[in-house]
C-alpha cells in the first residue's frame, strides 16, 4: 500500500465517501455507521501529515488534499442537514411524547439500551 | 461556493426537509388511525462540486408507503378464519343449547322417564296409576320433541336473519370501497388517509366473507368474493343478495321442507359454493348443514324427525299388536302416538299423543304365542336397552341415537372453540407483523432520535478533527505548492 501523502489523502477521501450516502438516509443506525468511516479518515489524514513532515511534498499532495476537502465538505453539509431535520422531527414528536401516548399502551416509552430501532420520516 | 449557490442549496434543503417533516407529522398524527401505514420520504443527494457550481445538499424524492400487501393479506386471511370460527362457536352453542341434552325436560330425560313408566306398568299391568303414569310420560316425550324443534327452528330463523344482515354489511362495505376507488381515480393516488380507509374496510370485510383483493394499475382495488364473483371493480359495486330458497323450487323429496339459504351475485348466479370463509360461511353451514341434518331439507328428513318417527312407529306397532283385555272378544290395543305422515320433515314438530287415546286403551297383553299377560309392557320397557335390531335406530337405542346427535354438535362446537382461540392468536400475530412493517411507533421514533443525537454529536466531533487536520495539511503543503 502506498504511504505517500497523496495516496493517504486519496484513501481518506475514499473513507469519507460512504458518509455522504449514510447521511442522506439519515436513520439513527446510519449515523452510527458513519463513525468508523470518519475515524478511519482521521487516522489516514494523520498518517498523511506525518508523510508530509518526513519527505516534503509536491503538487500531487495538494491536488489530493483539495479533493479530500471537497468530499469532507459535502459529507459535512449532508450531516448538518440531517441534524436539522431531526431537530424539526424532535419538535413534532414532543407533543406526542408529553402526552405519554404509545400505540403499545400507556407504558414507559423508553426501552432497554442496545435495542435496534429504525426511524422513518 | 458562491452566495447564490449557497442560498440555492439551503432553499432546496429546507424544502426537502419541510416535506420530510410533514410526512413525519402525518405519521405521528395517524399513529392510531385504523388501517394507516406509515410513509417515508425518499431524500436524494445532489452532486457536490463547487468548482462546477454544484452545491450538493438534498432534494425530496417520492413519498413511499410502508404498506406491505403480503402482511395485509395475512391479516385478512387470519380475520376470515377467525370470523368463521367465532360464528361457528356462537351458532353451535345455540344449537347445542336447543338440543337440551342434560335438562330434565330434554328428550333423553323424558324418554328415560317413559321407559321407567313402561317398566312400572309391566309390573302391575292392571294398575290405573301405572297406566296414567305412562300417559303422562308419553305427553312429556311429545312436549320435549316439540320444544326441541321449536328451539331449533328459532335458531334457524336467527341464522337466516344473521345471513341477511351479513349480506347487507358486505354490500355496505362494497359501496364504501367503490366510493374510495372513485376518489382514488379523481384524486391523489398516494393519499395515505384514503389508503388507510380502503385497507380498514377490507379488513372488516374479511371477517365476514373470503375474498381476493387486487390493486389495479390505476390504484383502485378490485374485490372478488371467493376469488371469482365480482363485488367491487373500479367505482362499480356488484351487489350480492341472500335468498332463502322457496321450497316449491326444490326437487320433490320432502314436500314442505325447510328452505335452503343461498347467496346470489349481481347477475343472479348462485355463488354459495364460493363462500368458504368468514362469518357468512359459518352461518350458511349452520343453516344448510347442521340444522338441516337435524330438521331436514329437500334431501333428508332430518335426524330429529327420523328419531321421532322410528320411536313412535315402534311403540305404536307394539301396542297395536297387543290386547287390552282377553275378552271374549279380545280388545286390541291402540296407537299411543300420532304425527303428520304427509311430511317427513314435520314428524317431530307434530308428534302428539294420539287423539282420543286414554290410559285404559293401553295394551299390556302379548297374545303370543306364547301368551304373556304383561308381554307388551315388558317389551316397551326393554326399549331402553334394546336387544333386537327392530327396536333400534342406526344400530343404537333411541336415547343413544339422540346422544350421538348432540355429541356430534358438541364435537363440532369444541373444534370451533379451539379454532377460535388459535385463530385469535394468529390474527394477533399477523397484526403485530403488520404493525412492525407498516405501523407508526412513537416510542421507537423517539428512541431513534436519542440514538441519532448521540451519533450526530460523535460524528460532529470527528468532522471537527478532520477540519482541523485538513487546515494543518493546507498550511504544511501550501509552501511547497
Amino acid at each position: 500500500m502506498e504511504t505517500t501523502a497523496a495516496a493517504l489523502m486519496d484513501q481518506a477521501r475514499a473513507a469519507v465517501e460512504p458518509v455522504s450516502q449514510l447521511a442522506v438516509r439519515a436513520q439513527g443506525e446510519d449515523l452510527e455507521a458513519c463513525r468508523p468511516h470518519l475515524e478511519c479518515a482521521v487516522r489516514l489524514l494523520e498518517a498523511a501529515l506525518a508523510a508530509v513532515g518526513h519527505g516534503g511534498q509536491d503538487c500531487a499532495g495538494l491536488r489530493a488534499l483539495g479533493q479530500f476537502r471537497r468530499e469532507l465538505k459535502k459529507a459535512e453539509v449532508l450531516h448538518e442537514h440531517a441534524g436539522a431535520f431531526y431537530g424539526g422531527l424532535m419538535r413534532v414528536l414532543t407533543n406526542g411524547l408529553e402526552a405519554g401516548y404509545s400505540p403499545r399502551g400507556a407504558g414507559d416509552w423508553r426501552f432497554p439500551a442496545g435495542r435496534r430501532v429504525s426511524i422513518q420520516a | 461556493m458562491s452566495l447564490l449557490a449557497s442560498l440555492s442549496n439551503t432553499s432546496n434543503t429546507l424544502n426537502a426537509f419541510e416535506r420530510a417533516i410533514t410526512v413525519a407529522q402525518n405519521n405521528v398524527s395517524n399513529a392510531s388511525t385504523p388501517g394507516y401505514a406509515s410513509q417515508r420520504l425518499d431524500l436524494n443527494a445532489m452532486p457536490f462540486d463547487p468548482a462546477a457550481g454544484l452545491t450538493g445538499g438534498v432534494v425530496a424524492g417520492d413519498v413511499q408507503s410502508s404498506r406491505n400487501e403480503f402482511a395485509e393479506a395475512a391479516v385478512e386471511r387470519a380475520q376470515t378464519s377467525l370470523g368463521t370460527a367465532s360464528q361457528q362457536t356462537a351458532s353451535l352453542t345455540a344449537v347445542q343449547s336447543a338440543l337440551n341434552l342434560s335438562g330434565a325436560d330434554g328428550i333423553p330425560a323424558t324418554l328415560g322417564n317413559l321407559f321407567q313408566s313402561f317398566s312400572a306398568w309391566s309390573q302391575d299391568p292392571m294398575s290405573e296409576a301405572s297406566r296414567q303414569a305412562v300417559m303422562s310420560s308419553a305427553q312429556q316425550v311429545v312436549d320435549s320433541f316439540q320444544t326441541t324443534v321449536t328451539a331449533l327452528q328459532q335458531v334457524n330463523q336467527d341464522t337466516e336473519r344473521q345471513i341477511g344482515q351479513s349480506v347487507d354489511q358486505i354490500n355496505a362495505y362494497a359501496q364504501q370501497l367503490a366510493s374510495y376507488n372513485s376518489e382514488l381515480r379523481s384524486g391523489d393516488r398516494s393519499d395515505a388517509a384514503l389508503d388507510a380507509k380502503i385497507h380498514n374496510t377490507l379488513e372488516n370485510l374479511s371477517q365476514i366473507v373470503n375474498f381476493t383483493a387486487s390493486v389495479e394499475a390505476d390504484g383502485t382495488v378490485t374485490v372478488m368474493i371467493g376469488g371469482q364473483a365480482p363485488l367491487v371493480v373500479g367505482d362499480r359495486q356488484y351487489k350480492i343478495t341472500g335468498q332463502i330458497a322457496d321450497p316449491a323450487s326444490l326437487p320433490p323429496g320432502n314436500p314442505g321442507v325447510p328452505p335452503t339459504a343461498n347467496i346470489l351475485d349481481a347477475s343472479g348466479q348462485d355463488i354459495t359454493s364460493k363462500i368458504s370463509g368468514g362469518s357468512l360461511d359459518a352461518l350458511l353451514d349452520t343453516h344448510n348443514q347442521v340444522l338441516a341434518s337435524l330438521l331436514g331439507d329437500a334431501q333428508q328428513p332430518g335426524d330429529l324427525n327420523r328419531l321421532a318417527q322410528a320411536f313412535a312407529d315402534n311403540v305404536n306397532q307394539l301396542l297395536m299388536a297387543g290386547n287390552v283385555s282377553d275378552g271374549p272378544p279380545p280388545v286390541t290395543g291402540s296407537p299411543l302416538f300420532s304425527y303428520d305422515t304427509s311430511n317427513a320433515t314435520n314428524t317431530a314438530a307434530t308428534l302428539a299423543v294420539a287423539p282420543g287415546m286414554t290410559a285404559d286403551q293401553l295394551a299390556a297383553i302379548d297374545p303370543g304365542p306364547p301368551y304373556v299377560s304383561n308381554g307388551v309392557a315388558v317389551h316397551l320397557a326393554a326399549l331402553a336397552n334394546p336387544q333386537d335390531a327392530a327396536d333400534e335406530i342406526d344400530n343404537v337405542s333411541y336415547v343413544e341415537f339422540f346422544g350421538n346427535l348432540a355429541a356430534g354438535v358438541g364435537r363440532q362446537l369444541s373444534a370451533a372453540t379451539d379454532q377460535q382461540g388459535i385463530q385469535q392468536q394468529v390474527v394477533t400475530q399477523a397484526q403485530n407483523l403488520r404493525q412492525q412493517i407498516s405501523g407508526v411507533s412513537l416510542d421507537e421514533q423517539a428512541a431513534a432520535l436519542v440514538q441519532f443525537q448521540r451519533a450526530y454529536q460523535a460524528n460532529a466531533q470527528l468532522f471537527s478533527v478532520l477540519d482541523s487536520l485538513t487546515q494543518t495539511a493546507v498550511n504544511m503543503l501550501q509552501p511547497l505548492g
